[in-house]
């Protein structure tokens, strides 16, 4: 049984936020300030943490970087401000991911889990030389398989191909061009269309969010890539 | 018609006669004025002067004043002289001296004549030696003839051509170094006396004497009862060898007490004592106008006016003094001359009123004339000649030059030929005429135009001045009291004059003015530079805030100081833009503040909604119709949570509160990764989607994101409004500077909107907004697309609908 926080100071949120994770299993603590939230993580062993930034008293951020401090709990930020400028500043104060008001419940629920694999399972596996890693993503090279925060996911050869493509240049931003060349072996010629649909699916397979991707960036009009991450 | 003209002819009859009345009546006033003048300006100097010279002109050869005074001298001198007193006539002493004299004079004038021939016989029979400026003849060179100089006395005689025979038979003169000399000459015998003038003249002498002999005694008698008549001329002579005292002035032992007898200095008196000789002015000038006009032999030393007054009288033997008094009471020259002036002067007045009788007649002709002038024509307009054609004030001053010269011609004439003379002559006359037809062609001209109402508008003045009147105004307000910079008009104003100082003293100073004046205008020219200089920066500064950079300052310290309050209120003009731009930009984003604000306010709140709605899903509920309700209101959350991010976006794009991050983008590229995003959506629309790229992929310059959600927007909006089962159309297409990518779709309902008003925030092409788009879409990829520099339109064809973005092309 995993214990998540969950602090905000809208009561309506944090009752329909408890009743989703309660939902899954997970023993919820709630607070309604970023003080409540420190002092619930110094007294309990949490494996998850969701923050609300705008608080009275403490707000979100502040209390990311105090409990960065000593912790690594994951740490998932909600807020109404929806800047990407926020989600940078969010990110960089510690937190491992952001979500923005209004949410979706089933994908806030999806990115605790993912969180709480991670911080749980993943981070004991020793790594192999086979294996392709970006974040919760991971690249069996061996068994051809796909496994997104230790789940493995269903992919077809091409997808598969796209992603090893991705993956092996990890960091470098991939025209739809090169991607079929490497994929395909063959010339690209006007069906270049074929490789964003397949990268599409990919999204949609291996993100909780595909309109807000986290694995598979698009670079808008120069191509895509799959950022390092540990 | 007909009368016109017989009117026009008896016009023209009338204006003849008053031309010819006029013309008369100017030329009798004219000479009844020029003896009005005569008179005001006279005395009875004038009057003498006048009457001498009028005799002159009339023939008589000389001044009867002048002639009277030395006929009246002559005879004292000659009862002096000759006669002495009685007992010298009666003992025959006087005649015994006279014809001592007689005859040394008859003996003097033969010697001239004989000297006269002579030197007629040398310069007949010799050559005229130029260079040594001497008769010469054949062996002159080798004659032992001296040469001797004469003495001064022989000069002065050689000089007036009575030269002495001396010891020599025959003289020759010449000048060597400013010495004159006479050279002696052989006498030819037979030339003298050829034609018997001597025996002649000593007949002559025999005669005279013989005369003088027998009336010397009542010539004597004659001369005394002459002189004891006279009663204008006084005089007084002393004869200094033997104390003798000839005078007609009573009570008189001297001369000194003679003149004092007759104090007024102005009148005719003369004085000869001790050698000294005196002559009053106005007896000086009767003498001077009086012998002017004598043959041209005018006065030109003092001993003239001595002969004049004295004749040969001998100053060293004799005192005298004269005295003319002028009065009516005697019967001699003087008071006849006197009398004729005063009867003259008294018609004056009857002179006046004859002047005044004709100018007003000659006036009133005038103004009979300015009356008459002119014929009118058709237009019932006087007929206007080619003089009235003439500016006004020019054709009066012409008018009136020709007139002065007219009238002032015969005063030169008079002046240089008749002295004052009024007499009229028909040169006079005639100018005179000439002069008045002058006049009355301007009055008639001028007459004329008065009459037509164009006499003030063709003058200089108002040709000039009051026709060219808002010209000048104009000209006048451009001038420096204009300038309302009082800053500008001071320094521009004490340039100037500082300038203009330096200039005129430049101009004083000779030589180096010429350097100062350059040096002066250097400094001129290089405040001026300075000058246009601040202007320029003004003027720069100024063209960039119109061109919307508020960001400049002026220099002012390097401006002149005409301009430098000008450069300051330029700098604050910017400040005050800078702060206005910065108010707008403050409100601007405040406004943006407040709807983010606003929407984070509304976030919290939809997050609840959302998630109880999804809570109430999972809840086991039978009733279909709340099921279907809860539909609704999902449906309706998430519409409002897409209207609210919408909205915020919208507002940050039209704020231009945006960061962009441009970088080189493949159109191609970018249209593939969308067709990727959007390959289902449009598959569920049973849409089909074809993309028109050329082969070679554009490049343009923008931010990735921003422009995926223009396309974003647009294929949302294809996806809602596109008729299902059409096709869609994406092209590409590349210009010099923008490239192009235009999509078309053919749109399910029919367009019925004002195309303009789509791309206005909340405007969706349904009225009803009864569907899911926030009306935001198009609002917001136009201003997104207008940050990134480029040009959002939209067309509509029918049922076709077409929007264009258009970005500048990347330059490599």
């Amino acid at each position: 049984m995993y214990n998540v926080l969950v602090c905000d100071d809208d009561k309506a949120i944090l009752d329909s936020v408890e009743i989703y994770l309660q939902n899954e299993g997970y023993k919820v603590y709630r607070a309604t300030n970023g003080i409540e939230a420190l002092t619930v993580a110094e007294n309990v062993e949490l494996h998850c943490i969701i923050l609300d930034i705008m608080m009275p008293g403490m707000d979100g951020l502040t209390v990311t970087s105090k409990l960065r401090k000593d912790k690594n709990i994951p740490i998932i930020l909600l807020s109404a401000k929806s800047e990407d400028t926020d989600k940078i500043a969010g990110l960089s104060f510690g937190a491992d991911d952001y979500v923005t008001k209004p949410f979706n419940p089933l994908e806030l629920v999806a990115r605790v889990k993912s969180q709480i694999r991670r911080y749980t399972t993943l981070g004991s596996l020793e790594t192999k030389d086979t294996i392709l890693r970006s974040g919760g993503l991971e690249l069996d090279t061996e068994a051809k398989t796909v496994t997104v925060d230790g789940e493995p996911v269903k992919v077809t050869a091409t997808e598969y191909k796209i992603l090893e493509y991705l993956m092996e240049n990890m960091g470098h931003v991939l025209s739809t061009n090169q991607i079929y060349e490497a994929v395909w072996h063959e010339e690209a010629f006007a069906t270049e269309k074929t490789v964003t649909v397949h990268i599409r699916r990919i999204r949609e397979k291996i993100e909780i969010n595909p309109k807000d991707p986290k694995y598979i960036k698009v670079v808008w009009g120069i191509g895509y890539k799959i950022d390092k991450e540990s | 018609m007909d009368t016109k003209s017989t009117k026009n002819l008896r016009r023209t009859i009338i204006k003849a006669i008053l031309i010819i009345a006029s013309c008369a009546l100017f030329v009798t006033t004219y000479f009844f004025g020029q003896q009005l003048v005569q008179f005001y300006v006279e005395n009875t100097d004038g009057y003498l002067t006048s009457l001498d010279s009028m005799e002159t002109v009339l023939g008589n050869g000389n001044s009867t004043f002048a002639k009277q005074i030395r006929s009246e001298t002559g005879k004292v001198r000659s009862l002096a002289s000759k006669y002495v007193d009685d007992e010298f006539v009666e003992s025959g002493e006087a005649f015994a001296k006279y014809e001592a004299e007689l005859r040394d004079r008859y003996k003097k004038n033969i010697d001239g004549r004989i000297l006269q021939e002579q030197i007629n016989f040398i310069e007949s029979n010799y050559e005229y030696d130029y260079e040594q400026e001497i008769y010469t003849y054949p062996g002159f060179e080798d004659s032992n003839i001296d040469i001797v100089p004469f003495s001064s006395e022989q000069q002065i005689q050689a000089d007036r051509s009575f030269i002495q025979v001396g010891d020599y038979e025959i003289h020759g003169i010449t000048t060597i170094d400013g010495v004159r000399y006479y050279k002696g000459f052989p006498v030819d015998e037979a030339n003298i006396d050829k034609d018997g003038i001597f025996e002649e003249l000593t007949k002559q002498m025999q005669a005279e004497l013989a005369t003088q002999k027998g009336s010397f005694k009542t010539d004597y008698a004659n001369l005394k009862a002459e002189l004891s008549e006279l009663t204008s001329y006084k005089y007084f002579l002393l004869n200094k060898t033997n104390g003798m005292i000839y005078t007609n002035i009573e009570n008189a032992e001297t001369i000194e007490e003679a003149a004092a007898l007759y104090p007024d200095k102005d009148d005719y008196r003369a004085s000869v004592v001790g050698g000294e000789f005196s002559i009053s002015r106005a007896l000086r000038n009767v003498l001077e106008t009086g012998q002017k006009f004598i043959s041209g032999n005018y006065i030109t030393s003092e001993n003239d006016y001595y002969n004049y007054c004295f004749g040969t009288l001998d100053m060293d033997k004799y005192d005298m003094f004269i005295y003319v008094d002028l009065t009516p009471d005697g019967n001699d020259v003087f008071s006849g001359i006197y009398k004729d002036w005063k009867a003259m002067s008294d018609s004056v007045s009857e002179r006046l009123r004859n002047t005044i009788i004709c100018f007003a007649a000659w006036i009133l002709s005038l103004v009979l004339l300015a009356v008459f002038a002119g014929n009118r024509g058709e237009d019932g307009k006087m007929k206007e000649t080619l003089f009235d054609k003439l500016p006004n004030s020019i054709h009066f001053v012409m008018s009136v030059m020709l007139v002065i010269g007219c009238a002032v011609a015969p005063m030169g004439i008079y002046l240089e030929f008749v002295n004052w003379n009024f007499k009229p002559s028909l040169i006079v006359a005639v100018i005179t005429v000439l002069s008045n037809l002058f006049f009355i062609e301007w009055l008639m001209s001028a007459s004329r135009q008065v009459k037509n109402r164009n006499f003030w508008k063709n003058t200089i003045i108002y040709k000039v001045f009051i026709k060219n009147w808002p010209a000048f105004k104009r000209w006048a307000n451009s001038g420096i009291n204009k300038i309302t910079n009082g800053e500008i008009k001071k320094r521009v104003f004490y340039v100037f004059i500082a300038y203009l100082v330096v200039m005129v003293a430049a101009a004083c100073i000779p030589f180096i003015g010429a350097g100062i004046a350059v040096v002066a205008s250097i400094a001129m020219f290089i405040y001026v530079l300075k000058l246009s200089k601040g202007l320029d920066a003004i003027s720069s500064a100024l063209t960039k805030a119109e061109g919307g950079d508020y960001d400049f300052a002026v220099d002012v310290d390097v401006m002149p100081a005409a301009l430098q309050s000008m450069g300051e209120n330029v700098n604050n003009l910017t400040n005050g833009l800078n702060i206005a731009i910065d108010e707008a930009t403050k409100s601007e984003r405040m406004k943006t503040e407040l709807i983010t604000n606003v929407s984070h306010d509304l976030k919290t709140p939809l997050t609840s909604i959302i998630t109880y709605t999804d809570l109430l899903k999972q809840c086991d509920i039978e009733d279909a119709t709340a099921n279907e309700y809860i539909g609704v209101l999902d449906e309706k959350s998430h519409r409002l949570k897409k209207l609210v991010e919408d909205l915020v976006e919208a507002s940050k794009a039209s704020s231009g509160n945006v960061t962009l991050n441009m970088v080189k983008i493949d159109v191609n590229e970018l249209t593939e990764q969308i067709y990727g995003e959007y390959e289902d959506d449009l598959k569920d629309a049973n849409l089909e989607l074809k993309i028109n790229a050329p082969e070679d992929h554009v490049f343009i310059v923008a931010d990735g994101q921003k422009t995926y959600r223009i396309l974003e927007n647009l294929f949302s909006n294809v996806k809602k409004y596109a008729m299902p089962g059409s096709r869609v159309y994406l092209d590409i297409a590349s210009g010099s500077t923008f490239a192009s990518i235009t999509m078309k779709n053919v749109a399910k309902d029919e367009m019925h909107f004002d195309v303009e008003r789509l791309t206005d925030r909340f405007v969706q092409g349904e009225e009803s907004r009864t569907n899911e788009g926030s009306g935001l879409g198009l609002s917001i990829a136009k201003s997104l697309t207008e940050l990134q520099g480029g040009r959002f339109s939209i067309g509509v064809d029918g049922d076709l609908f077409k929007v264009t973005v258009a970005l500048p092309k990347s330059k490599d």
